[in-house]
């Protein structure tokens, strides 16, 4: 299976950059892809793969470094945006919409609760650096890597 | 966008102009992201509240129920086309978003013969997007009559000046020119480049609010009013719109005259319209791409220039999709920056956006009735600004939280409504 690890975040800011160090982990392992923010690039980066993982920073009010796992049918956030920002769903959906053919049968999102996304710093807080061995073995176990 | 404003005040820190071969990879490098850009904002946010019904519920009235309505094919050849734009990003930049090129003075990516002819090729997809979207934008809005009384109304309209980049014949132009303002009625008030913009913006800081409100020094702080001698002025599309004399290239000056004549001339302060002239924008953009990269001299190798000492100072203004973006930047001697101060378009449009806010609600809050769609409307009355906030976390799940007190004359809280769940 052709398998992707798609990490989003911005590395500048502590645990914003959490999805994109975990995704890092991956690099010459499968195919990766790094974004620092979400729109129809997430469908690009999505096209052509059998299988994905989109991982990223989430704020859910658990303890900072716990791992969430989504159902790409996670619809419950969701609303017509105002302003140009993007949902993960929300585009995925329109992925499958427009290109039924061509996304991955299968994709997993990790999220890791973040603590600090405002500070700038490219190092995360403890309890979500902590998290990144878990979440890279949950991916692996998902990727049947070992 | 930033990237751009940044690099050109660094250009001035650096005291040097970029090689014009550098100077035309730059501008097709944002053409091409102008058309991603405004294809994003327009079939995202913009199209979805006329195509799926601005009274539609927010399940429907997104990106899903767009597609839906429109039909498959149609999403799949506007994502399709999209990627054009995002290709030629990648060839001139080095990277399809995060690009790498930009150099104090110039621009590290050459472009070949070879990319040349795909960035051609890439363009003729872009030009067949923006036909695409402005044919959607006539079908489903123009030829619609409750949507052009709701974008011809007085629900939304907010009566400001307006600032906006023109080339040396008054034409739009994104990348580089001069700052061009214009009073409620379209008389011009001045015009300014790079650091001169501090003898004609002044930002106030309110008690209520982080974000600054900037408003025309000249005329004075007046407060957030609307109207006739107001100080605060709009930005973005709209703003492009009413201070310049059109477009440089044929099919969006065409386009940019049958929206004149719907008005009946300018200034147009109704800000529905944002959506429309972002189409016409859309057009133009795609057709500079194509006009620079026709041009064979933008393969020529000599792309940078011999850097000095700083100088310790620069400012980089450009037309950012969504409004005039002001990178000012102060160094020390080695270039590193000491001081600096961004004016992005959602700053400049903080005052006409809180006053859309506030007369959406006087509007469709009547006799103590309030409910749901309200939040719907609201959004209408900001969208069209396509304020930018996203930047901030990027943590998932992607959203603005909004939430609206209604408050009696009393001052007590009546009802208080939000679109999104406490944790």
């Amino acid at each position: 299976m052709k398998s992707v690890v798609i990490g989003i975040g911005n590395p500048n800011f502590k645990d914003d950059g959490v999805g994109l160090k975990i995704a890092e982990k991956f690099e010459g392992i499968v195919d990766t892809v790094t974004l620092l923010n979400i729109g129809f690039n997430l469908i690009d980066s999505l096209l052509g793969y059998d299988r994905a993982v989109i991982v990223d920073g989430v704020k859910t009010g658990k303890e900072p470094g716990s791992i969430i796992e989504f159902d790409i049918d996670f619809w419950g956030n969701v609303y017509a945006s105002g302003t140009h920002n993007f949902s993960i769903f929300e585009i995925i959906r329109i992925g499958y919409q427009v290109f039924p053919d061509e996304m991955p049968k299968e994709i997993k999102i990790i999220g890791v609760e973040v603590e600090d996304v405002e500070t700038l710093s490219k190092q995360c807080s403890p309890p979500v650096e902590s998290a990144i061995p878990e979440a890279v073995s949950k991916i692996k176990q998902y990727l049947g890597i070992n | 966008m930033h990237y751009t404003a940044s690099v050109k005040a660094a250009d001035g820190v650096y005291g040097v102009e970029p090689t014009p071969t550098a100077k035309k990879i730059r501008e097709l490098f944002y053409n091409a992201h102008y058309v991603e850009d405004h294809t994003g904002i327009l079939y995202a946010l913009g199209f979805p509240d006329f195509v799926c019904g601005p009274t539609a519920s927010p399940a429907e009235r997104n990106l899903v129920g767009l597609v839906l309505k429109v039909g498959a094919d149609v999403g799949k050849l506007v994502l399709k086309k999209r990627y054009s734009a995002v290709k030629i990003f990648e060839l001139t930049s080095g990277r399809p978003s995060h690009p790498v090129a930009a150099l104090p003075g110039g621009w590290s990516k050459r472009i070949t013969e070879e990319e040349r002819k795909e960035i051609l090729a890439c363009a003729d997809d872009c030009l067949e997007l923006a036909k695409l979207t402005l044919d959607v934008f006539d079908k489903v809005v123009l030829q619609n009559k409750e949507y052009m009384d709701l974008v011809t109304g007085d629900v939304y309209k907010v009566v400001t000046n307006y600032i906006g980049t023109v080339d040396e014949n008054d034409k739009t132009t994104y990348y580089d020119g001069t700052q061009k303002i214009v009073d409620t009625k379209g008389n011009e008030l001045g015009r300014f480049k790079g650091i001169q913009y501090l003898d004609y913006i002044a930002e106030r800081t309110l008690p209520w609010t982080y974000q600054k409100a900037p408003y025309l020094k000249k005329l004075g702080w007046q407060g957030l009013v609307e109207g006739d001698g107001t100080s605060i002025y709009s930005v973005g599309p709209l703003a492009r719109f009413n201070v310049s004399s059109g477009f440089d290239t044929p099919l969006a000056q065409e386009a940019y005259e049958k929206m004149l004549a719907a008005f009946g001339g300018k200034p147009v302060h109704h800000t529905l319209a944002y959506h429309w002239t972002r189409a016409i924008e859309l057009m133009h953009a795609a057709e500079k791409v194509k006009q620079i990269a026709s041009d064979e001299s933008i393969t020529d190798p000599n792309v940078r220039q011999e850097l000095g000492t700083p100088v310790g100072e620069g400012v980089g203004i450009v037309e950012a999709a969504r409004g005039v973006l002001i990178h000012h930047y102060r160094t020390d001697d080695k270039g590193i920056v000491t001081d600096a101060n961004l004016i992005v378009a959602t700053t400049h449009n903080k005052g006409p956006m809180n006053i859309a806010v506030q007369k959406a609600a006087k509007h469709f809050i009547k006799n103590g009735n309030v409910d749901e769609g309200i939040l719907n409307l609201v959004e209408i009355a900001y969208r069209p600004y396509d304020l930018c906030f996203a930047c901030s976390t990027h943590t998932l799940p992607g959203r603005i939280p909004v939430r609206i007190d209604i408050i009696d004359h009393h001052g007590d809280l009546v009802k208080s409504l939000r679109n999104y769940e406490l944790a």
